[in-house]
């Protein structure tokens, strides 16, 4: 998705092209309606960028992350001392955003009662920016009707840790469980910081994943509606890293990714999906990828989960490059590390801020069709960062370290 | 407390370019309570004594006058209307004259109202128009706030021409009435006019034994109506417009030309009191046409009493280019659109059968027998075959020798529909 780096609030600039809040089309200096669709105007600026699914093909980075925000995005403000600032939504959130409609309707019971467009979902593009270095951006696609995915960044004083929560689709609750799970999970990391305070600090993160886990199912657990036949459910990925080390672990197909500036790329751990579990098998992975089943995930979190499997890795890490968390919206276009790799090089990667990159990425998968939510939780690794080897060899290691100790399955 | 809620049924799915959205609303009220939790009820029997009700209707009229006081609850406000050449008060406050004719309901009044009906004879014409006119008198000068009366005729009006039209359009919006035909000598479409404009029902008693148990049960009916007044609103958005709104069940009643503009956007469309009952709309609507893939509330459906939205029925609208989800049609809008054009078929064929005209009335009920089996309504399938023969092959003829009462039976229960099979 392409954003307008126009602020809201600010004054139209002269022989700017204005758009239709409600369908996106130019509109023309002076007219009180669209002349595509018939929304009023309203005489009102709307710095959205175009709705999902009339993108083009071309992906722009924006220029600030702070401005263009679309009007659907809730801005809390940041929380006094922190520098940072977070565009999230509330815990929980249902349809909120703004009570106006761009077209100056009003909303009323989740629909505009002037152009009848529906109120955006506060989930519906979720940004959170901690640092130029660290950022995630949650975006609910083209073709789905809500962002079930969840994604978030902590700073851990010293460590960051890149979250992404992938709600089953279409069961009522996921959205929640997806939300709950990224909130649990940023809990007991925070958690662990604040009792290791005064200490030395913590020099191995997988048992607090481990902790993670445990919390974040049964947050997800927790969401499934009374009486509803189906348990919400959502996949669940986490990856701290101090700039030496990443340790990591997931449940379900969301993926960890090490991206180097130098175009190579690798996947920490292998997804809990049927399409994992054939090619490890020794299945062609081209076929697996075409079968219908290849999106079938074989561990999820949620009240209905079998035991989850105890899947973590660690890795030396070394800059310059990325760490990201993301989910299949973003992997089902660019699967592979090097691939991945290789993508955000070309969008810009080495010299973008966290939010930045992770913006370009939806923008990405959105204009490759957007079929599913995408979630980007991305953190940058500088250069000399470590003093482990360089990217490329750090990866070489990664390709063997992490299996050690890795556990798939149950 | 009564509460209403309502449920869409529709294929919200459209091709690219289309304008055209139609969904059937199903409204249903529950804990309606009883006539008068709203404020004081008014209650008017009118009974037709002209001449031609000499014989076994008058007497039959008188038993079911009694029947329905007998029915009507202490507390409610109510007075008989005789009516012949005009409008004669038979039971009321008469010396208020015809203005303030109410009178409260208790065990005294209501045996006074006994007697007062049983002395009721028949002489002279029928005027229709000048009977609801005094009604609407009666009603407008009180102060009870849900009005309803009951109309027996055994007649045609015999007012002049424009005189009834005149008199409905002063009693639009001021009472709701039922009204009952009996005998073979009223006119059916004259009848359901005055019922349809009054938000009533109109029904047939072929046999005046029939009378009184009716009339009883009309009685029973208005006095569970705890929800004395609503109307139906309709929402389109900017650009948009409401095409037709149309009662499809439990009967068709064409709402569209009743609806009342209440800002650019909203219409609303009078549905009268309400019992516990489930009643289903029809909304056609043109919208504003928008990019495929985008999704739109195209029209509401709210229930308004007084001036609050007791229930919200949205109809949505997403424009796509999956042919299998733009090709569906959801089977409650087929039902009651063949269910729509069955009663009209029916209507259409019995009034040229009427004006003798014998290829017309065969090809509008040849397609109305088509309908009722197309869309299960047995009802008037079997009504049909009483006035028609359907050949092997499913030629159909109009029959030699037709009961009158039949064909009014018909045309009376026409509009009657079926639920969709679920």
């Amino acid at each position: 998705m392409s954003v307008d780096p126009t602020p809201p609030d600010a004054v139209e600039p002269a022989g700017a092209a204005r758009t239709c809040a409600a369908c996106g089309a130019t509109l023309e200096v002076g007219f009180a309606f669209c002349e595509s669709c018939g929304a009023p105007t309203g005489g009102e600026v709307t710095a959205s960028g175009p709705a999902p699914g009339t993108d083009g093909a071309d992906v722009v980075a924006p220029a600030d992350a702070d401005a263009g925000e679309l009007s659907a995005r809730t801005t809390l403000t940041a929380p006094p001392g922190d520098e940072s600032t977070q565009h999230v939504a509330p815990p929980g959130a249902t349809p909120s955003g703004s009570a106006t409609c761009s077209c100056g309707g009003r909303f009323e019971g989740g629909w505009c009662d002037t152009c009848g467009a529906p109120q955006p979902d506060a989930r519906d593009h979720v940004v959170v920016t901690l640092s130029p270095t660290l950022g995630c951006v949650s975006d609910r696609g083209v073709l789905h009707h809500r962002n079930e995915d969840a994604g978030t960044v902590v700073d851990l004083g010293g460590a960051v840790a890149c979250i992404v929560a992938d709600g089953v689709s279409n069961v009522e609750g996921s959205q929640e469980a997806s939300a709950a799970a990224v909130e649990a999970t940023a809990g007991v990391l925070r958690d662990a910081v604040a009792n290791a305070a005064g200490g030395p600090g913590i020099v191995d993160w997988t048992p607090v994943l481990r902790q993670a886990r445990k919390a974040a199912q049964i947050a997800a657990a927790a969401c499934t509606r009374p009486g509803a036949t189906e348990a919400a459910s959502c996949t669940w990925t986490v990856a701290v890293t101090d700039g030496t080390t990443a340790w990591a672990a997931w449940v379900g197909d969301s993926r960890l990714y090490l991206v180097g500036d130098d175009s190579r790329g690798l996947q920490l751990g292998t997804d809990h999906s049927w399409a994992a579990e054939a090619v490890a098998a020794g299945a062609d992975p081209t076929t697996v990828m075409s079968d219908h089943r290849a999106h079938m995930i074989t561990a999820w979190m949620g009240a209905d989960a079998p035991e989850l499997p105890d899947a973590t890795t660690q890795v030396t890490v070394e800059g310059p490059g990325w760490l990201l968390a993301v989910s299949d919206g973003l992997w089902n276009y660019c699967d592979g590390g090097d691939q991945l790799a290789a993508l955000v090089v070309r969008l810009g990667g080495p010299d973008l801020e966290a939010t930045e990159l992770a913006e370009a990425l939806v923008g990405f998968a959105n204009a490759a069709g957007g079929a599913d939510n995408i979630t980007v939780s991305a953190y940058r690794l500088a250069p000399g960062s470590g003093s482990g080897p360089a990217p490329a060899a750090a990866i070489a290691a990664a390709g063997t370290v992490p299996t050690t100790d890795t556990t798939p399955g149950a | 407390m009564a509460s209403f809620s309502s449920v869409v049924f529709q294929n919200e799915y459209l091709t690219e370019g289309s304008d055209d959205v139609q969904a059937v609303v199903e409204v249903t009220c529950s804990d309606a309570g009883k006539a008068g939790d709203q404020g004081a009820v008014g209650e008017l029997i009118i009974v037709d004594t002209s001449g031609s009700m000499q014989g076994d209707r008058i007497d039959a009229a008188r038993l079911a006058a009694v029947a329905a006081l007998e029915e009507i609850p202490d507390g409610t406000w109510f007075a008989v209307i005789s009516g012949t050449n005009e409008a004669r008060l038979a039971y009321g406050n008469f010396q208020a004259g015809s203005s303030q004719a109410l009178v409260e309901m208790s065990p005294a009044t209501r045996a006074e109202a006994i007697n007062a009906v049983r002395s009721l004879w028949a002489s002279g014409g029928t005027a229709i128009g000048a009977w609801l006119t005094t009604a609407s008198h009666v009603f407008a000068n009180s102060h009870v706030v849900q009005r309803h009366a009951l109309l027996l005729t055994d007649g045609k009006n015999g007012e002049p021409e424009g005189a009834l039209a005149h008199a409905l359009a002063t009693a639009d919006g001021v009472f709701q009435c039922d009204c009952r035909g009996v005998g073979a000598d009223w006119n059916v479409p004259e009848l359901r006019h005055i019922a349809e404009t009054l938000l009533g029902s109109v029904e047939l008693i072929a046999d005046p034994k029939d009378m009184a148990e009716d009339f009883a049960s009309v009685m029973r009916a208005a006095a569970a109506r705890g929800v004395a007044d609503a109307a139906l609103r309709i929402w389109v958005p900017v650009g948009g417009d409401v095409v037709f709104v149309r009662q499809v069940s439990p009967t068709v009643e064409d709402l569209t030309a009743r609806g009342v503009a209440v800002d650019q956007v909203n219409r609303d469309f009078p549905t009268g009191a309400w019992g516990d009952e489930t009643r289903e709309y029809h909304v056609g609507v043109r919208v504003p046409v928008q990019p495929l893939g985008t999704t739109r509330a195209v029209a509401r459906a709210k229930v308004m009493v007084g001036g609050q939205a007791v229930s919200d029925a949205v109809i949505t609208a997403t424009w796509s280019d999956d042919a299998t989800l733009t090709t569906r049609i959801a089977p409650e809008v087929a039902h009651y659109t063949g269910q729509t054009a069955l009663a009209a078929a029916i209507q259409e064929g019995l009034a040229a059968r009427a004006a003798g005209d014998d290829a017309s009335a065969t090809v509008k009920l040849g397609e109305a027998v088509k309908l009722a089996a197309e869309t299960g309504n047995e009802d008037a399938n079997n009504r049909l075959r009483k006035v028609v023969d359907i050949e092997d092959g499913g030629t159909v003829r109009l029959k030699k020798k037709v009961d009158e009462l039949d064909a009014m039976d018909l045309d009376t229960s026409s509009t009657k529909t079926t639920r969709v099979r679920k």
